[in-house]
């Protein structure tokens, strides 16, 4: 839906101009999820009032609910998908109430952003697509991966960076951000996913003038399924990529990495990495 | 001899290229001097285009609540997509 209807002009005009839309994550509202009580309740109310109105209802669904608060229509996802199918929805809403165009009534904003960190965290950004041949949806997914200051200095050895001086990566550290990579699937628990070999290595390649170039090489096999069910799929992969250091101050400067022959699935894959370039808001993932 | 000899070594070198090959349709890992250049060119063919963020030009509204107070007030259609996962990062 993010890169399909939702990003069709004609679907964001509508919503823009004559709705008020959003988003809820089922398992924010599922009994034991974070979600306030009073929006729980809510959700479950549109749900049964649609299914009291014989309109189609389920957990991965559009509900166009009135000002007053009864269901006006609604669309499973696999319809909704569907643009023409979904513009006809919204237009025909439009049209019965006799809806008027004006402003969005929320600015529209980034909606993928860090979870909250404290000031000097390391931030990292990843981006994952596939490249054909199967094994993946299509559009992009994102991750945040948010390491704290302490945790963040625990990327470099103490002592100085000479040339050809190696280490490896904390694996727990290396860990939290290589289950992450993997392409746009269904399943995106990542406790599921069961590293069977992976590590991160650095090794000083470069001592500059104000920056000392480090060179990341590493290697990723993880049990990872499509969707809910184990399917027996892998991820397999290299990454390479590196780090820059600040010579006068020892910090971190930036962080990049990339898959290389990224494989899953029967297809191939891309997951790209990098520091985040500024600090974002606090808000959500 | 020294014919024999050479072709023997160019046929171990072959044998060696052959083991150490990346395996087929792969591509050999960048060398320290194309590190930079390989990762930064990877990582912005496959970063985020604009066309993949327009989800962001949709005023969405953050919680249900606040959303059915502001269509409740302002006598618009609320908008209600649920899913499974994230539809903001794509994890869904």
């Amino acid at each position: 839906m993010r890169t399909g209807p939702f990003s069709d002009t004609r679907v964001i005009e509508r919503l823009n101009a004559y709705f008020v839309p959003v988003y809820v994550v089922n398992e924010d509202y599922a009994p034991d999820g974070p979600a306030p009580a009073e929006e729980k309740a809510e959700r479950d109310r549109i749900y049964r009032a649609a299914l009291a109105a014989g309109m189609s209802t389920g957990t991965v669904h559009v509900y166009v609910v009135a000002p007053e608060g009864q269901p006006l229509g609604t669309l499973h996802v696999a319809r909704a998908a569907r643009t023409e199918r979904l513009l006809e929805l919204l237009d025909g809403v439009v049209a019965e109430l006799g809806l008027k165009p004006g402003e969005p009534l929320a600015a529209p904003r980034p909606q993928s952003v860090p979870r909250g960190h404290e000031p000097g965290s390391l931030v990292l950004h990843l981006v994952a697509r596939g490249l054909g041949g199967g094994g993946s949806w299509d559009g992009t997914a994102e991750n945040w991966i948010v390491y704290s200051t302490e945790e963040a200095a625990l990327w470099l050895p103490s002592g100085e960076l000479a040339e050809g001086r190696s280490w490896t990566i904390e694996p727990c550290l290396a860990e939290r951000l290589l289950v992450h990579i993997y392409p746009v699937t269904e399943n995106n628990d990542v406790t599921k996913n069961s590293i069977e070999a992976g590590e991160l290595r650095a090794r000083v390649v470069q001592v500059g003038a104000q920056r000392v170039l480090v060179r990341l090489d590493g290697r990723l096999q993880m049990r990872h399924d499509f969707y809910y069910q184990p399917d027996g799929n892998l991820v397999e992969t290299d990454l390479v990529g590196y780090l820059e250091v600040e010579r006068s101050s020892g910090c971190l400067a930036g962080l990049r990495l990339v898959t290389h022959n990224g494989r899953y699935g029967g297809g191939r894959f891309g997951v790209a990495i990098r520091m985040a370039e500024a600090e974002t808001l606090p808000l959500r993932q | 001899m020294q014919r024999m000899m050479l072709g023997g070594t160019a046929a171990l070198l072959l044998s060696v290229a052959w083991l150490v090959r990346p395996a087929c349709g792969a591509e050999a890992l960048p060398t320290d001097y194309e590190l930079v250049s390989h990762t930064d060119a990877t990582l912005a063919a496959w970063w985020l285009k604009p066309e993949e963020k327009r989800f962001d030009e949709i005023g969405w509204v953050d919680g249900l609540i606040a959303a059915r107070r502001l269509s409740a007030e302002r006598g618009r259609p609320l908008f209600l997509f649920t899913m499974d996962g994230r539809v903001n990062t794509g994890r869904c």
